[in-house]
């Protein structure tokens, strides 16, 4: 089963290079795909003290970036084999490089013309990290109609590319 | 003041409780040490006897134990003469019926105000040996004196505390809450404009007031939109019927041609026309708004509701333009079921969908459908003339409509029946829009589930 990563800042919006990748998917074979999304975890004592990772996630995305997750599991049942949301938080390199290696990511999306916003201070942008890793397979999505409309929050924000019926 | 007495009852088994319980305090430790005291005085009343008699007497009954001992006072006799206990008592200094006591139950102690008294007999040879041993009370006089002074006063402190606190809960809390009952009692619909003040010390109490004040708000809103819809209804009802009546008088007042009567006929045929429609849709948008009747529910697809709205659409006007967006649509068509009113669902999305061909004079109009499991997602995108963003909170009032509007026709019923229709589907409907750029409907309803 091919394992492939697409950046994302939880935002409904980011769903679409997903979308596409998954729309653009012409063998339909099923994959497993890595939503992972740059956060450096708090330094409070009670924050590193509770810390749950599934909690994190929660936090930082929202009901209709989850639900948005949903619609894309029950149109592509057959080629979603496991969608899993993930938080890098390293600093270097080397941490990105490794966290490649040990989840066996054979591919990379990323969109260059999607602004990313983030609702925490502490997230940040993966794209430099992937283009500095020397990785082999990237790939790189456009998303056009993009731009011009802005991000509501809403699961609607999935629906931006139109084919007409 | 009556009610008072209540927290006031509240309080008394408090103000009871605080010297009961100091009372068993005292008692308790006076019994005890008062007990140890004595247990002291047998013992040394037996090391005594047993000292005096050492050859004679088995030791059986001695117990060893070091105790401090204050200015002891021990007496030793033999009791020839049962008769001559009071003298002997009056030349020992020691309280007769005590001794006599001693005699008769072989045992006995007494507390005199400064001293404790312990006395025992026993047999030797047939004759009766009387010891007595004593003790200065100092533990009484000292410590337990000074704690029953101690007892007394703090709880005298602690009743005047409870009582002080009394004061300060009633002044404070109880009477400003006997206040606002008092002031919402007068609170009724002819005067909903009434609001409690909002000035007191306490923070909990304010915000009690502003609770009710908030929710008066809400009430009184309530109150002036059904007002303001009844007079708007009738106001909406009156225009047509007041272009009819004002067309026939003047076509009346003079006789004229054949086509001045038809146009006329035409003019209120077009009025009645839309009268018909008006009270069709004031109708419609007053069984939606009840929820006590009960439409007939059962399983409606909302892809097979989205393409009927099309094909009306189409039907009514040529030249709308519908293309449904595919590319998130489930295979699994029981993604797509909803527990709803067919009827009532293809005349909400052929509001929705109808209004977004109407505001952007035709141009396309895209629907599309997603399912997470638990919802359907329509979304219905234009880009037409967009709702203005200070008005976006008023759209669902019935008979508004947006100032940029004004080149379209409408009645103003069509969002307000919308929103109704997906309230009783137990649905929810989110609106944005950029004015000048489009509009974009989110609606989404509850998955169908399966009853097993």
């Amino acid at each position: 089963m091919k394992t492939i990563l697409i950046p994302t800042d939880f935002t409904v919006k980011s769903l679409n290079v997903l979308k596409k990748v998954l729309e653009d998917n012409s063998k339909k074979e099923p994959l497993k795909i890595f939503l992972v999304h740059g956060h450096h975890n708090s330094t409070s004592i009670t924050d590193m003290l509770f810390f749950s990772k599934n909690q994190e996630i929660r936090s930082l995305s929202s009901q209709p970036f989850l639900d948005a997750c949903e619609v894309l599991k029950n149109k592509f049942p057959n080629q979603i084999s496991f969608l899993i949301l993930d938080i890098f938080s390293g600093y270097y390199q080397s941490n990105f490089n490794d966290y490649l290696k040990i989840n066996k990511i054979d591919q990379i999306y990323i969109c260059d013309n999607i602004k990313q916003t983030f609702k925490s201070k502490r997230s940040f942008n993966l794209n430099p990290f992937i283009e500095k890793s020397k990785f082999e397979n990237i790939v790189y999505i456009e998303l056009d109609a993009i731009e011009l409309k802005p991000e509501t929050g809403q699961v609607s924000d999935l629906f931006i590319n139109s084919d007409v019926a | 003041m009556k009610k008072l007495k209540s927290t006031f009852l509240f309080l008394l088994p408090l103000i009871v409780i605080l010297p009961v319980l100091a009372i068993l305090i005292f008692n308790d430790l006076n019994k005890f040490t008062k007990n140890d005291f004595f247990n002291l005085l047998e013992l040394r009343a037996n090391t005594i006897f047993a000292s005096t008699y050492a050859n004679k007497i088995s030791l059986d009954s001695l117990k060893t134990s070091s105790k401090r001992v204050f200015e002891k006072k021990d007496y030793l006799f033999e009791l020839e003469d049962p008769k001559k206990i009071p003298k002997l008592a009056d030349s020992l200094s020691l309280n007769k019926d005590f001794l006599e006591k001693v005699v008769k139950q072989k045992k006995a102690n007494y507390t005199s105000s400064s001293n404790l008294y312990f006395g025992k007999t026993f047999n030797v040879d047939g004759n009766i040996v009387v010891v007595v041993t004593s003790l200065e009370n100092y533990f009484e006089i000292h410590q337990l004196n000074y704690l029953k002074k101690s007892l007394v006063f703090y709880v005298i402190l602690f009743i005047i505390i409870l009582i002080i606190y009394y004061y300060y809960y009633t002044k404070n809390i109880y009477e400003p809450i006997l206040k606002i009952i008092e002031e919402v009692k007068k609170i009724s619909s002819k005067n909903l404009h009434l609001r409690l003040k909002q000035d007191n010390k306490i923070h909990e109490i304010n915000q009690l007031s502003k609770t009710f004040n908030n929710m008066l708000d809400r009430i009184e809103t309530s109150f002036e939109t059904q007002n303001n819809f009844i007079s708007n209804a009738s106001h909406e009802l009156r225009t047509p019927l007041t272009s009819i009546i004002g067309t026939s008088d003047v076509t009346l007042s003079k006789v004229r041609d054949k086509e001045e009567y038809i146009e006329t006929l035409q003019i209120i045929l077009e009025e009645a026309e839309k009268l018909d429609n008006k009270t069709k849709a004031l109708l419609y948008l007053a069984q939606t708004g009840f929820s006590g009747q009960i439409q007939k529910f059962d399983k409606v697809r909302i892809d097979q509701v989205i393409m009927d709205v099309r094909e009306t659409l189409l039907n009514i006007n040529p030249k709308s333009k519908i293309s449904i967006d595919f590319s998130l649509i489930p295979d699994d068509p029981w993604l797509m079921k909803v527990n709803g009113n067919e009827q009532l669902l293809n005349l909400a999305f052929s509001n929705l969908v109808g209004n977004a061909c109407k505001y952007s004079n035709y141009q396309t109009v895209t629907i599309s459908i997603g399912s997470s499991s638990k919802e359907v997602y329509v979304v219905i995108k234009d880009t037409g003339i967009g709702i203005p963003k200070d008005e976006l909170k008023n759209i669902y009032e019935p008979f508004f409509r947006a100032t940029n509007t004004k080149k379209f026709d409408g009645y103003g019923i069509g969002l307000p029946l919308v929103k109704n229709v997906i309230n009783l589907h137990k649905g929810r409907i989110i609106v944005d829009s950029k004015e000048g750029f489009g509009t974009t409907v989110q609606v989404n309803f509850p998955v169908f589930v399966k009853e097993i």
